[in-house]
């Protein structure tokens, strides 16, 4: 099994903050991983240095065999936390901005996702809610045919209905030959699509391995092991 | 990086927008007050001189103004949400900061036509003016020297905004800090890069004072009174200042592709 990601001892230092901490870990091919941990535990840096955004201090870190940089931010479709598109922007040009930086944007599935999300091109970002902002900005994500996914916190603004809506619609858009990394604190809503999971804290790995083992061997759903390795504080 | 641009210019087309409404009005308002005078026999024609001269002062404030959204838009690209978007692109550094300076150049460019075209506006509402200047139009626009000082001054602009965008990469490398610890580091360190750039030109205008460059940009346009003498500028500084803003490029390039921290 081929690994798309692979990251061995990664340290990040700030000025007065070690965000992370010797990590090593890898993702296969076709794999969804679970990147699970508390605020301020590691996990956005560590997606954000996988996205090429942030430098890691020191270790090795191999996006489908690349160095982050402009190579891997051609094959890395990330959703950061925060809304990062133009408020000026209509939901259409935010599309065309995506088609002419990447060459991967499948414009056909990206009208088939904004039909699912219930939204048009005319639509400005600055006039949508933020559950509507989420769908937008999911639906340019997975109108990409990236080799990897990395999606921080892609739940927050959603309702229920609309959060069951995008996890379909995740799950049917997901292809073998690609991965996913998924940093979410609605463990219960989505640990049935881990087959990998990672707990960090303070910046270390505390506990990682395949979702499916670590619940047989722990007799516990992923959830009930997120409340046993952080205690009640983070888990919903 | 043309995409880049192109993509920033649409963000901006408002504020063009808006900015173009204000001078074309600010020239309309100009020219009736140039047409009051004209009717006035008592106003003479270096008073009515001072209208398009207001005019260009307006212009300069409006570039003043675009070069510093510019500064501010990347600052807030590297610090806010946007920067996501921007940095997350498969794009070098060079690019980015690339498609910053020809936005810069556009905005240069954009002032002058715009100049150019109040006064051809003024001229052709205040036909005293017209009279005034139609002689002189073409001539002073194939001024040699006119344009060197031009590009001179470009350049010195777009040194002085590179080192600005080096300053505000430069603290966007040291920490993640969405908050004041980056703007503060980018703040020291443009002051202290200015500081010394403005140390060195003077150490080295002191060594090198000979070398001047003589240039008559106004020689053909008489009706400026001062017009006709050659006017003297410094050679060395700006020339070390330019070579700083490409080093500037190079380096902000560089922390862009390797260091950031967004």
């Amino acid at each position: 099994m081929s690994m798309l990601v692979q990251i061995t001892s990664l340290t990040k230092r700030y000025i007065t903050t070690m965000a992370l901490s010797d990590i090593t870990l890898e993702v296969p091919e076709g794999h969804i991983m679970g990147l699970l941990g508390p605020n301020g535990s590691g996990k956005t840096t560590l997606m954000k240095i996988l996205a090429g955004l942030v430098s890691p201090t020191s270790g090795s870190v191999l996006v489908d065999g690349m160095v982050p940089g402009v190579g891997t931010k051609a094959v890395v479709s990330f959703l950061p936390d925060v809304n990062h598109l133009d408020r000026w922007m209509s939901v259409g040009e935010a599309g065309d901005f995506y088609a002419d930086f990447y060459v991967d944007f499948d414009r056909k599935r990206f009208e088939e996702l904004l039909a699912i999300m219930r939204l048009t091109a005319g639509q400005k970002i600055g006039s949508l809610s933020k559950g509507m902002v989420e769908k937008a900005r999911l639906s340019l994500v997975f109108s990409r045919r990236a080799r990897l996914y990395i999606l921080d916190e892609p739940f927050g603004g959603l309702d229920p209905l609309a959060r069951a809506q995008v996890l379909d619609t995740l799950v049917a858009n997901f292809r073998a030959d690609c991965s996913m990394i998924l940093s979410t604190q609605m463990v219960a809503d989505v640990e049935r699509f881990f087959d990998d999971v990672v707990f960090l804290d303070g910046g270390r790995v505390v506990l990682s391995g395949e979702a499916e083992d670590l619940r047989t061997r722990r007799s516990a759903s992923i959830e009930d092991i997120y409340r046993e390795v952080y205690g009640h504080v983070e888990a919903r | 990086m043309w995409k880049l641009v192109r993509y920033q210019l649409r963000g901006r087309r408002l504020l063009y927008t808006i900015g173009l409404i204000t001078m074309c009005a600010l020239t309309l308002y100009q020219a009736t007050r140039f047409i009051g005078m004209h009717q006035d026999p008592a106003q003479s024609a270096p008073v009515s001189m001072s209208v398009p001269m207001i005019m260009a002062g307006f212009w300069v404030l409006f570039y003043a103004v675009m070069t510093v959204i510019n500064i501010v838009t990347y600052t807030q690209d590297l610090y806010g949400d946007t920067g996501y978007l921007v940095f997350g692109l498969p794009l070098r550094g060079a690019e980015v900061l690339g498609s910053r300076i020809v936005l810069l150049v556009i905005d240069t460019i954009m002032t002058l036509l715009g100049g150019m075209t109040s006064v051809i506006v003024l001229a052709c509402l205040a036909p005293g003016l017209a009279q005034q200047i139609r002689p002189y139009v073409g001539r002073f626009l194939l001024t040699g020297d006119y344009w060197v000082m031009c590009l001179g001054v470009l350049a010195v602009i777009v040194s002085f905004m590179t080192i600005m965008f080096f300053g505000v990469t430069f603290g966007k490398t040291l920490t993640n800090s969405k908050k004041h610890l980056g703007s503060v580091f980018s703040a020291l360190v443009v002051i202290a890069v200015l500081w010394a750039s403005a140390e060195f030109g003077f150490m080295l205008e002191t060594r090198f004072n000979g070398i001047r460059l003589y240039l008559s940009p106004w020689r053909n346009l008489p009706i400026l009174a001062a017009g006709t003498q050659p006017a003297i500028f410094p050679l060395v500084s700006p020339l070390m200042f330019v070579m700083l803003g490409v080093l500037a490029f190079v380096i902000t390039s560089w922390l862009m592709d390797r260091k950031l921290n967004l």
